[in-house]
């Protein structure tokens, strides 16, 4: 007989691992993206900000079936909340072990995503490219809002994901 | 007399009979998905190299697909104008993790036209997977070819068409 324990006799903790797994803040792992081979070129930055390998080139939106319609800070901003990742408002921080990450929009072209790992510093992968801790100066980055983005030159804001303290395991349900 | 009704309630339940071939038919549906591929997807490769616009970050990167045989032999000669990169070093691609134009991928799984499985072009400089991986310098011309077939392929919006021409500037 399968037992289910019900949610509300449990302490909040536990019921915090049970709904949305242990969130956790991640380090930079490149190696496990940088193969050469499937996960690195069939994983983009969304997956990379998410920690998440679906080797689908993960889409804001699309495991929800809202997808970005144009490429504007307003439409990926909104994919990615259908998705079910939590808006940062500005200033805020994120809490539940949940990660900061950050959206960038080069307008009416394509969209960045960059994430805060567990030593403060900033990461990313530029689409299937290797992962990265530099920017387009090769400057490590800690502040994506100052870093050399080429052309994505808007800046859209933060959002707090639910990372894994295994690589490439985080909780969003991206695609 | 028993009926059809008689006999499936006499034996196994009619419920799990129809639950499993649902099953079945997800399973036959899943395994069809599967082997059609995803949109993002490139093609197999079995009737030409596939090569992909590096550019984006987030949205998949334009394909096209090189199928002639002429256009194999040329790309076959422009390779061979590459020389053996001594600078190369403990490098590991040249393909840079930057944001914008990061080069051309060629992928060549049937390794068609006597090329490399896979070949990876950015600003002259080439990589060469064909089991080991080999670093190479002098790739211009081969990576103005590239170019010069993105943007007749059509596979570019009007954007990356602008922003590959003035790729191919830098490399005269």
């Amino acid at each position: 007989m399968r037992i289910r324990p019900r949610l509300w006799t449990l302490p909040l903790p536990a019921v915090v691992l049970l709904l949305g797994g242990c969130c956790s803040k991640p380090t930079f792992t490149p190696g496990f993206w940088n193969d050469g081979g499937l996960v690195q070129f069939h994983n983009n930055c969304y997956n990379y900000s998410n920690d998440h390998r679906t080797d689908t080139f993960a889409q804001p939106g699309r495991r929800a079936g809202a997808m970005y319609g144009s490429l504007t800070c307003a439409a990926v901003l909104a994919a990615a909340t259908a998705d079910g990742i939590p808006r940062l408002p500005a200033g805020g921080s994120c809490h539940w072990g949940r990660d900061k990450i950050a959206l960038v929009v080069a307008p009416g072209w394509d969209y960045h995503w960059y994430r805060q790992d567990k030593n403060g510093m900033w990461t990313h992968k530029p689409g299937g490219t290797q992962a990265t801790n530099l920017d387009n100066s090769s400057h490590p980055i800690s502040n994506p809002e100052t870093a050399d983005r080429g052309p994505y030159t808007d800046f859209c804001g933060y959002f707090c994901s639910c990372s894994s303290a295994t690589e490439g395991s985080g909780h969003e349900n991206i695609n | 007399m028993r009926t059809s009704t008689d006999r499936r309630t006499a034996g196994a339940p009619a419920a799990p009979l129809f639950g499993n071939r649902v099953i079945y038919l997800a399973l036959l549906a899943f395994a069809l998905l599967a082997a059609s591929g995803s949109a993002s997807d490139p093609p197999a490769g079995a009737h030409g190299l596939t090569v992909q616009v590096l550019l984006y970050s987030g949205r998949p990167d334009p394909l096209f697909t090189i199928t002639d045989d002429a256009r194999m032999a040329q790309l076959r000669q422009l390779l061979g104008q590459a020389a053996p990169d001594p600078a190369a070093g403990d490098r590991k691609t040249v393909l840079p993790s930057i944001l914008g134009y990061k080069g051309i991928l060629i992928d060549n799984p049937g390794g068609l036209g006597g090329l490399p499985h896979r070949i990876a072009v950015y600003h002259g400089n080439v990589e060469v997977r064909d089991g080991a991986t080999r670093f190479l310098t002098g790739g211009g011309a081969l990576e103005g070819f590239l170019i010069d077939e993105a943007v007749q392929s059509k596979a570019l919006d009007p954007r990356a068409v602008e922003l590959l021409r003035a790729e191919r500037a830098k490399l005269r």
